[in-house]
């Protein structure tokens, strides 16, 4: 019983990072119509530039710092490469992303190597325990939680009620429309990319001291996150959260059945079947972009 | 007649390259490059199959490295696994007549029987058609780019699971993959007096892709592809089954992707996990955008070089930067190739006679 | 030789209704109009008919064949063709490419025939190429053929579009607002395109802006006004139809949003 529960409590927290990645991908989707590749990379940057900082300033400092600095790398990216590209198909689009992706990689083995690093525990030691319903859980779990918690919450509330998020959920609903409305669609999408990357790196920073980081964790996060984005139905921000929390307990539970090695098959297990069987999520968007060809 | 000729010509000028590059390397004496540049034939295989993915039929894969790996490993497995214990030996004896087996005895003169070459090679073409198959079908249903983000994860898998098990040799991969026997006097192997022979094999595996894609593209199929990059509403509502069209040109991809996987790992005598890192993929996939995507040539060339030069070393660490950062440059500068862009740039340099009177070119 | 049945077919998208409601037949061989103000709802109908759109109810056939939840090209396998109002020709291929496209339903050489250029697939090729041919010299463009379609002007890219859609040998052939953008010479040599088109036994079911040219090559028509059909019968039942006056001169609109 308490072991389902640490699994579940592991899953969860997991899951709680998938989710943050997923949302970051339906974000840039949604309004973009892109799948950025270079999801991953900015949880990876946010944790490795926290590390970095926490060297010089006060945690809490660092990490809003690296959340910024993140958010400006994503931003820069968008600005500076997604909306100049010649060619604006699809395609081309994607494939910067993927190019973008191994170049921060490769610039980010340049910069810390290829140790694992990891900020401390915000609370707490690595040793220290919290009891939860008869299960031991760090308490690094309940800042994992919190944090996501905290950030699907004021995402709400930006969409629901601000200008801005309004102006963006109005970008991904009718582009065309929208610019007519007077939105601005290119600074639009600029704004998704930073509010995408801080969001990330903010995931990197909470999950660092349980997890580690390392230059090359984009990847099979950005897989993950996917797959999450996937199950919700892919475009919906927030149906990623169900989505993220499904590839978490999925993943943490297959221990106690598969060899720990194929671990990350269970992801790409299920994202294969909601290709699949529910290619549209389980929470579609309405009149969502991915319609069956 | 002269259809055929047209047709002809270009295998002809490329043959007698073929032949010529050899005939300067071996005047040089630089025998050495023969290596790299096998297994850059191998690798521009790969880049050529998925040229017909991307460029033809606009789909993304990133899982060219997966299925590689896949035809390698099969071939590795298949024609080191040892079937004497497990298997009669009327059985051995039935199966080594029909040529499916191959028996031979090992170091310390013990009985060793594996399948043969062929069959593994035809198994490994079987089971990555197959693994494409299972993984297109529902990402290509979808509009968008879905195989992307699938054959991103597949990749990913592999390699994990080839690292990961003890049946594929965790990190040191398979050794002691034995020499291919194509004919009499015609090996797939690494022997450094079977250098020349290798070369001529890989070139004519290549000189077959080429063959075999420029007949696809210039066909009702390479038509019906280049009308789905043109317009997919159209394209289907004329009658073209666009969702299977795509599936087959990735399938086909896949495929010759496993092939040079399987030839390549017999002329190295094995082949390791790195070959399924998701790296790999994205370098392929540099090299089919940097050859000017629907450009069978253009990709055929870049990868030749390119490959032959990372694989002599030059770039050194940066390596993996090199290509991610030319993906960007590319995509982002030249997205028509750079033969296009550099031939743009002539144009424009060229002062321009009766710029003032005719309207622009019809935008497309 | 088959009849297009539209039955009871409804489109919603969220809130809005585009169409409501709309039941009409073409007979085998018949050249059959459908006009109405912009947004009645004219090309959705269309894309109901040829497959690229599904409707909220109601269901399509031709024939013995439902089409409704067939993909598009299903529904071209069985005889149908269709043109797009803004010209959606592939501009990257010449126009003689663009015409066997139309074939293509008409091939049967596999994919790896042509991989392998077996003879088989040589001789189609070649049968095919004449075709395309033989097509153009009907339409009076033979001499285009080795022209790219993205350096042709607007009507005659229409024209290869029409030339790619017969190449397909439909027996129903459908022309979303054929007309637009074309010059007043243009549109008559147009309806005399759609005269001989018929004389060859193709039914035509024409989506049109330009009332003239309905009203002149027409047989049947079929009048949309906000997703809802007002009109149904012969030119000069229509022309003389209240209601259909209403919505063409102004006046008061009949509130039919609701």
């Amino acid at each position: 019983m308490s072991q389902a529960l640490q699994y579940a409590f592991s899953g969860v927290t997991m899951g709680a990072i998938y989710a943050v990645v997923a949302i970051g991908f339906n974000l840039v989707y949604s309004t973009t119509g892109i799948l950025n590749f270079a999801q991953g990379e900015f949880v990876m940057l946010g944790g490795m530039i926290a590390v970095t900082y926490s060297r010089f300033m006060p945690l809490p400092v660092a990490i809003a710092a690296a959340v910024a600095t993140t958010a400006a790398v994503a931003a820069l990216i968008e600005a500076g490469f997604i909306r100049r590209l010649k060619r604006h198909t699809l395609l081309h689009m994607i494939i910067v992303t993927i190019g973008l992706s191994i170049v921060i990689r490769e610039a980010a083995l340049l910069i810390w190597d290829e140790k694992v690093r990891s900020l401390p525990f915000f609370t707490g030691t690595e040793s220290s325990s919290v009891r939860v319903f008869g299960a031991a859980i760090s308490p690094q779990t309940l800042w994992v939680l919190g944090t996501v918690f905290a950030i699907v919450a004021v995402l709400h509330v930006f969409f629901r009620f601000s200008l801005k998020g309004k102006a963006m959920r109005a970008c991904s609903a009718n582009p065309q429309a929208a610019m007519l409305c007077g939105i601005n669609t290119s600074n639009m999408r600029t704004l998704t990319f930073a509010v995408s990357g801080a969001l990330g790196a903010l995931a990197g920073c909470v999950i660092s001291p349980m997890t580690m980081s390392q230059y090359d964790m984009g990847t099979s996060l950005a897989i993950k996150g996917f797959a999450a984005a996937m199950l919700g139905g892919l475009g919906n921000p927030m149906a990623g959260v169900a989505g993220g929390l499904i590839v978490g307990l999925a993943e943490a539970f297959s221990v106690s059945v598969l060899p720990a090695a194929y671990k990350d098959a269970v992801a790409f297990a299920l994202l294969l079947c909601a290709l699949f069987v529910k290619p549209h999520g389980l929470f579609p968007e309405r009149g969502s972009i991915a319609r069956e060809a | 007649m002269r259809a055929a000729v047209r047709h002809a010509l270009p295998m002809i000028a490329m043959t007698a390259g073929v032949v010529a590059l050899q005939l300067v390397i071996s005047a040089a004496d630089r025998q050495f490059y023969m290596t790299q540049l096998v297994m850059a034939l191998y690798y521009t295989i790969v880049v050529m199959g998925l040229c017909l993915v991307m460029g033809y039929a606009g789909q993304v894969s990133l899982g060219h490295g997966g299925f590689f790996a896949l035809g390698g490993y099969t071939s590795a497995i298949l024609t080191t696994r040892n079937l004497a214990a497990h298997l009669r030996p009327e059985t051995l004896q039935t199966l080594e007549r029909i040529g499916l087996l191959w028996s031979r005895t090992d170091l310390y003169g013990a009985p060793l029987a594996t399948l043969a070459p062929w069959p593994a090679f035809v198994a490994a073409l079987l089971l990555t058609g197959a693994v494409a198959l299972i993984l297109g079908f529902p990402a290509l249903r979808l509009k968008g780019h879905y195989l992307a983000m699938a054959t991103l994860g597949f990749g990913l898998i592999v390699y994990r699971m080839l690292l990961g098990s003890a049946f594929t040799g965790y990190a040191d991969g398979i050794t002691g993959v034995p020499p291919w026997r194509l004919a009499p006097g015609v090996t797939v192997s690494g022997a450094m007096d079977n250098r020349i022979v290798n070369y001529y094999i890989a070139c004519g595996f290549l000189l077959f892709v080429l063959w075999f894609l420029r007949n696809l593209t210039g066909s009702r199929h390479g038509r019906a592809l280049r009308s789905i990059h043109d317009s997919e509403t159209a394209a289907k509502a004329m009658g073209v089954n666009t969702p299977r069209l795509k599936l087959q040109a990735f399938v086909i991809s896949a495929v010759l992707a496993a092939a040079a996987g399987s030839f390549l790992t017999h002329f190295n005598g094995g082949i390791g996990p790195s070959e399924a890192d998701a790296m790999k993929s994205v370098r392929y996939l540099t090299l089919v955008a940097a050859g000017g995507m629907a450009n069978i040539w253009g990709a055929m060339g870049v990868s030749l070089a390119l490959t032959f030069l990372s694989l002599r070393g030059v770039f050194g660490v940066y390596d993996h930067a090199v290509f991610g950062g030319l993906l960007i440059v590319i995509v982002s500068v030249a997205p028509n190739g750079p033969g296009r862009w550099v031939a743009d740039l002539l144009r424009r340099r060229r002062p321009t006679v009766r710029s003032s009177g005719a309207a622009a070119e019809p935008a497309t | 030789m088959n009849q297009l049945r539209v039955n009871g077919v409804t489109r919603r998208f969220g809130g809005l209704t585009a169409l409501h409601d709309v039941s009409f037949t073409v007979e085998p061989g018949a050249i059959f109009g459908i006009i109405g103000p912009n947004g009645a709802g004219k090309t959705t109908l269309f894309n109901i008919v040829s497959g690229l759109d599904v409707p909220s109810e109601g269901e399509v056939a031709y024939g013995e064949t439902v089409l409704t939840g067939r993909p598009p090209y299903a529904v071209a396998e069985q005889g149908l063709a269709r043109t797009f109002q803004n010209v959606s020709v592939f501009p990257s291929m010449t126009v003689r490419e663009n015409v066997m496209i139309g074939r293509h339903r008409h091939c049967r050489a596999g994919l790896l025939a042509s991989c392998l250029r077996l003879p088989r697939q040589r001789r189609e090729e070649a049968a095919q190429r004449a075709d395309a041919d033989r097509i153009l010299d009907e339409l009076a463009m033979a001499h285009l053929a080795d022209t790219p379609v993205s350096a042709l002007a607007f009507g005659q890219r229409r024209m290869v579009e029409l030339a790619r859609a017969l190449a397909a040998e439909p027996s129903l052939l459908l022309l979303d607002e054929p007309a637009s953008g074309l010059t007043t010479r243009e549109t008559d040599d147009l309806a005399a395109q759609i005269r001989r088109i018929r004389e060859r036994g193709i039914a035509v079911l024409l989506v049109e802006h330009n009332m003239s040219l309905v009203m002149d090559v027409c047989e049947t028509i079929l009048v949309l006004d906000f997703g809802k059909r007002i009109a149904h019968g012969a030119p000069a039942d229509i022309r003389n139809d209240a209601r259909v006056i209403e919505v063409y001169l102004g006046g008061e609109r009949p509130d039919a949003a609701h």
